[in-house]
């Protein structure tokens, strides 16, 4: 019976949608109707109102629907929705502000004499537009209505204005900072978590295993990287447009003539030009570049995107007047201002200690003041001038209000189709096609396209990939990320805007083009464009690394760059070591081998040995390296014949215990009705199905070929062997590096440690006659300072006990001792200390500089960029790692 | 356009009685919810459970008195379909004129009183012990929030001219760059700025819902509804405002409010904080704000229902046609 309200609540929700009802509210409505009528015809044919769902009863997913919606809000984890009222009010405050409409017209000007030049400047403003905006309809429209017009009256074939605009229009939706990607991206992170969990159940129930290697996790993402991943998609289909054009304005001159320069080029129109083209460029290159330098949050980008934009358009409004650049010099000069004193000084108002960090609060106080003026004063010229700033407000109220609530009303249609088993139906539907992830992926594709003649991405966005992306993202075999998956989403519902007669562009276009052209005229223009969409959708689905390359890159040479010991990280950190060995394997054991000549044993003696050792690990792993290579090697010759068994079998485990998972349900529905009515005529029922199950079961089983369990078995002794292989190379490059790092750090902390020793001395001076708590305080404070010199374990020591002495009843003789002990202690360690650096620590560090980027890779605080770029560029690629399950 | 109108059915009052039986039937659920939780009544229910009780009888007896009243309403006043519908617009606009000022309001001063709490600056202020007295909520709640969601149910009753949510779009531009400017410039971050930020992006687009609706401003797939006549436009709507609309607003309602630990109850008790520990103390309030949004979008609806009913009857003074020419805004 769920099958039939699943169709229902599906019925339900197509006919509201078909019939123009508010999709916000036509989703949960028909959700929420669908789940009282389960619970209602439960209740009256089977005296039970839960018996016709999959699990739950109407109540509680009614609960979980409005918890979700509060959810929206509740959490921090989903902050990133904060930055759509930011995008938005940035995008309308240009498009109001007719700022928007002024760079299309002046690129068009100034781009006009090349051939094509009018079609490509088109294609630049909307991709610039799109940026700003993001919202499909607003961005085709506003196209429309300004550059349609001026194609026209320069004879540009209509269908090839039309394809342009409309093309260009829904680049909005792949070009960063676009909404619809802030918003997939807090879908894509929800459904990575169910995705990484489905995938350690796998393991589990595959290798037996308790705990599955990080390294295999699912790879999350949010909207930073969503931003950085469509970023070259983007550019690639930008420049595919602007091509096609050029290329037709040049062999076919008649569809896109070239368009003289109308007016004088003189300097006061090149003022004019710059005045309008640079300021909007470069906000849109500080709101992305801040995301993309990792200095700001997608908030606080949009933030500046916000204010930018309205500084902006108090300059734009004003034009012509007196004063009209003043609040955008102020606010320039006052931002140079920042820049200088808070590169010459480091500012934090929590930590004002001198009288130099007070000037410099102060200088930055006035600094943000004239900011904030000028701010301030551009908004009270847009809130005068035609009332420009309600009209923001209010239209960036609605946006965002009619986005979220789609938001809100599909959390409770995804409750729903829970409810009736939905997921578990596409899921199952999915996993049983022949043909693997591929398969999978093209259905689920076809499907988002022919969706995409309906609905608005977002619709789609919120309501088909919290459904589809778990499955997609946990197979192993594929292992695709997250971004690739948003991205190829996205690229894919732009194509179906486009497509005729259903796509969402074109209705758009055809609401504002002129009477004379004709539709046809508009389906015809956007064949071209689709094509060239298509041809980006298969570049993007064949280079995965197109996407990934700039997330990675970005993510591991920034700041919070994950350590080199990442799990994730070592299977391409070793490709490059491997590289590196075969490469520059001479030099690198010219090094080591150079290295043992130094003067080992000036070292005291357990720091002497560990080094030693670790040169012996440092020439080991040249060959640890080969076993890595050789085992690596055995195990994919092995997969070879290993995989068409592998897939066989673990498909027929998936479906015995979907079986297994049936019987247990039956089970626990038999033990109750024997419990309460041993009579039932279902008892007898029950149990042959039961035992029918069963039996399908077991033949399903006893399909296994009998060479399984043997190739298995062999096949799981060469991936252990290359695990182990794989550890046996990370412990020992360890080994081989630590002390090195460490010897360095006690030598070059030679100087600062000479310098602590006549503290010590002083202190042992005063130690017969200082006051106690004084002298306490005052060990104390050297101790520590002793530390970070990297003082030795016999003078902590001492100085540790000499605090003790002085803690309860002062014993002054103890202290004494101790510090003898210390002063003793430091004495012998600068004596070899002072030697080591002059003798040892040249050699050493060169050293470390010849095999830090390989064999001590690891023990490195970041990843060096050199390194990191190889990482990136190696992990950007979708690594199957199916037979790992 | 009173002359022009065409004759009332029992259906238009039918559907007048439904709709203000709605309204009725809504704020009778929330005093009835604020009397069982707050005050300690029995509540309606309690009559089938537990047995008479006067105060439960007198709960039940609010929701007939409130049908009883709506049927008098309709029959007495003869106002049109679309005058109606204004009126509980206007019944919207002041609900959401409240909240946007309490959220203003309680936004500024909490988040005040947050930073000079962190910076401890509190206590030079308003002596030591008030200060104290304000790292408890049961405290803060009272003497701060409660005050001000007063002043601010004034203010909307003095100031009918301005809607005023819109002002949160600015209001988050403005609390978000105010995180920019401190962190990058300053080094200094709080827990109270984001919270600041969250709490009026929140009540930004809920509050902000209804009179999207009314603007008839919500994305709809009009592949269909873009070629309909306007009754059948009207029929969609109203249909549409009963089953999907209404019963939406009714479950967040119910499932919000009917117990102690429900979804919105249960915070509002418990005066709920974020756990950051210098944060503000109003993340019970941003519960609340659901509440706001299945109450106006309640009342919102049984006006656009109302509305609809008149669109398809073809009362003059439809305001879809005006519409058409306008684009969707999505």
């Amino acid at each position: 019976m769920e099958i039939f309200f699943l169709i229902v609540l599906l019925v339900l929700m197509a006919g509201a949608l078909a019939s123009g009802f508010p999709v916000a509210f036509s989703l949960p409505g028909s959700a929420i109707l669908t789940l009282l009528l389960a619970a209602g015809c439960g209740y009256v044919f089977a005296g039970d109102a839960t018996a016709y769902f999959h699990s739950g009863s109407a109540p509680e997913w009614l609960a979980a629907g409005t918890i979700n919606f509060r959810g929206v809000y509740w959490e921090v984890e989903r902050d990133t929705l904060i930055a759509i009222p930011l995008f938005v009010f940035m995008g309308i405050m240009l498009q109001r502000s007719k700022i928007a409409e002024d760079l299309l017209l002046t690129m068009a000007q100034l781009f006009g004499p090349i051939p094509g030049g009018l079609g490509i400047s088109v294609v630049f403003v909307g991709a610039l537009l799109a940026a700003t905006t993001g919202i499909l309809g607003a961005t085709v429209v506003a196209m429309g209505l300004i550059s349609l017009p001026a194609m026209l009256r320069n004879k540009y074939s209509p269908p090839l204005a039309t394809g342009t605009i409309a093309a260009s229009g829904t680049l909005g939706q792949i070009i960063p900072p676009s909404i619809v990607l802030i918003i997939l991206a807090d879908q894509l992170s929800s459904a990575t978590d169910q995705a990484g969990t489905a995938r350690k159940a796998l393991h589990k129930a595959s290798t037996g295993e308790l705990s599955m290697p990080s390294e295999f996790a699912v790879s999350s993402t949010s909207a930073g990287e969503m931003f950085l991943g469509a970023m070259v998609p983007g550019l690639v289909l930008v420049l595919l447009y602007m091509a096609f054009i050029l290329v037709i304005g040049i062999i076919r001159p008649k569809m896109a003539p070239s368009v003289p320069f109308g007016q004088k080029m003189d300097l006061k129109m090149a003022g004019r030009i710059v005045l309008i083209l640079v300021p909007p460029l470069a906000l849109i290159f500080a709101v992305l570049g801040s995301i993309i330098a990792g200095i700001a949050t997608v908030n606080q980008a949009g933030a500046i995107g916000a204010v930018g934009a309205t500084i902006m358009a108090g300059y734009r409004l004003q034009e012509g007047k007196r004063l009209a650049m003043l609040p955008a010099y102020l606010a320039i000069g006052s931002l140079i201002a920042i820049f200088l004193i808070s590169s010459n000084y480091d500012i934090n108002i929590r930590a004002i200690e001198t009288d130099e960090d007070r000037t410099a609060v102060m200088l930055a106080a006035i600094a943000v003041s004239i900011f904030i003026l000028s701010v301030a004063w551009s908004l009270i010229r847009t809130f005068r001038i035609d009332d420009t700033l309600k009209g923001v407000m209010i239209d960036t109220a609605k946006t965002t209000s009619l986005v979220f609530i789609i938001l809100l009303g599909a959390a409770m249609l995804t409750a729903a189709f829970r409810a009736f088993g939905g997921e578990e139906l596409v899921r199952e539907f999915l996993t049983s096609l022949p043909g693997g992830f591929w398969m999978q992926f093209i259905i689920v594709m076809a499907v988002i396209f022919f969706l995409g003649f309906f609905l608005d991405f977002i619709e789609i966005a919120v309501v088909v990939v919290p459904i589809v992306a778990p499955i997609l993202l946990m197979d192993p075999s594929a292992n695709i990320t997250a971004v690739w998956l948003g991205v190829m989403i996205g690229l894919n519902v732009q194509t179906s805007f486009l497509t005729p007669p259903f796509g969402f562009a074109l209705f758009y276009l055809r609401g504002v083009a002129p009477k004379e052209v004709r539709t046809i005229d508009i389906y015809k223009g956007v064949v071209p464009f689709i094509t060239l969409q298509l041809i980006a959708l298969v570049i993007v689905g064949n280079m995965p690394a197109l996407v990934n390359y700039l997330p990675n890159r970005i993510s591991l040479t920034s700041e919070t760059a994950p350590p080199p010991v990442n799990p994730r990280l070592q299977y391409c950190m070793e490709q490059y070591v491997a590289g590196q060995f075969a490469e520059n394997g001479d030099t690198i054991r010219a090094a080591v081998a150079s290295a043992r000549g130094l003067p080992v044993d000036l070292l005291p003696k357990k720091l002497g040995k560990e080094l030693s050792d670790g040169f012996d690990n440092a020439e080991v792993s040249f060959e640890l390296m080969t076993g890595i290579s050789t085992s690596a090697a055995a195990v994919e010759a092995a997969a070879v014949a290993y995989r068409p068994l592998h897939i066989l079998v673990r498909g027929l485990e998936r479906d015995a215990r979907k079986m297994d998972s049936k019987i247990k349900d039956l089970s626990t529905t038999l033990s109750r009705l024997k419990s309460t009515n041993p009579d039932s005529p279902r008892i007898p029922e029950l149990e042959a199905q039961i035992a029918q199950i069963m039996g399908e079961r077991d033949d399903l089983l006893a399909k296994i070929p009998e060479e399984w369990a043997e190739t298995n078995e062999t096949f799981a002794k060469l991936t252990k062997a290359e695990v182990t292989a794989r550890n046996t190379y990370r412990r020992n490059s360890d080994k081989a590096f630590e002390p090195v790092e460490e010897i360095v750090t006690i030598l070059v902390a030679v100087e600062e440690l000479d310098g602590l020793s006549e503290d010590l001395t002083a202190l042992r001076d005063d130690v017969a006659t200082g006051d106690p708590e004084a002298l306490e305080q005052r060990i104390k404070t050297l101790r520590s300072a002793m530390k970070n010199a990297e003082a030795g374990k016999d003078t902590l020591k001492g100085l540790s006990d000499a605090r003790k002495a002085f803690r309860k009843d002062p014993d002054r003789a103890k202290a004494a001792e101790a510090l003898d002990r210390a002063v003793a202690g430091l004495a012998a360690d600068l004596a070899w200390r002072r030697e080591a650096k002059e003798k040892l620590l040249p050699g050493l560090e060169s050293y470390r500089t010849a095999v830090g980027g390989t064999i001590g890779l690891r023990k490195q605080r970041v990843l060096p960029s050199e390194q990191a770029l190889y990482v990136a560029s190696c992990s950007a690629d979708h690594r199957d790692i199916s037979l790992n399950f | 356009m009173a002359d022009m109108a065409l004759p009332v059915t029992t259906g238009v009052r039918l559907a007048r009685i439904f709709a203000w039986t709605m309204v009725a039937a809504t704020f009778v659920y929330l005093i009835n919810n604020w009397l069982m939780y707050w005050i300690g009544w029995p509540g309606p229910k309690s009559l089938l459970n537990y047995g008479f009780s006067a105060l439960g009888l007198l709960q039940a007896v609010f929701y007939l008195a409130a049908v009883a009243l709506c049927t008098l309403y309709v029959i007495r006043s003869n106002i049109s379909l679309r005058a109606d519908s204004l009126r509980m617009t206007a019944i919207t606009n002041f609900i959401i004129r409240a909240a946007f000022w309490a959220v203003f309001l309680i936004g500024i001063v909490d988040a005040t009183v947050s930073f000079l709490r962190v910076e401890e600056m509190l206590g030079g202020l308003i002596g030591e012990e008030l200060s104290s007295k304000m790292n408890f909520n049961a405290n803060r709640a009272p003497l701060v929030h409660g005050p001000l969601i007063v002043l601010s149910i004034i203010i909307a009753a003095l100031t009918r001219r301005t809607l005023g949510f819109h002002w949160l779009t600015l209001l988050v531009v403005i609390a978000e760059l105010n995180i920019v400017l401190s962190r990058f410039i300053f080094s200094y971050e709080q827990a109270f700025m984001g919270d600041l930020v969250r709490f009026w992006y929140g009540a930004l687009f809920l509050f902000a819902s209804a009179f999207t609706l009314f603007e008839d401003g919500h994305v709809r797939v009009d592949v269909l509804y873009a070629g309909f006549k306007d009754r059948a436009r009207g029929f969609v709507n109203a249909w549409g405002s009963i089953l999907m609309g209404i019963i939406f607003c009714w479950v967040i309602i119910i499932m919000g409010m009917s117990g102690k630990a429900s979804l919105i109850n249960a915070p509002l008790i418990s005066l709920e904080v974020s756990q950051s520990g210098f944060g503000m103390y109003v993340k019970y309030l941003m519960a609340g704000f659901l509440g706001v949004f299945a109450v106006s979008m309640m009342v919102q609806f049984c006006a656009y229902l109302l509305e609809s009913v008149a669109d398809y009857r073809g009362d003059p003074g439809s305001r879809l046609q005006s519409n058409d020419d306008e684009l969707p805004a999505h």
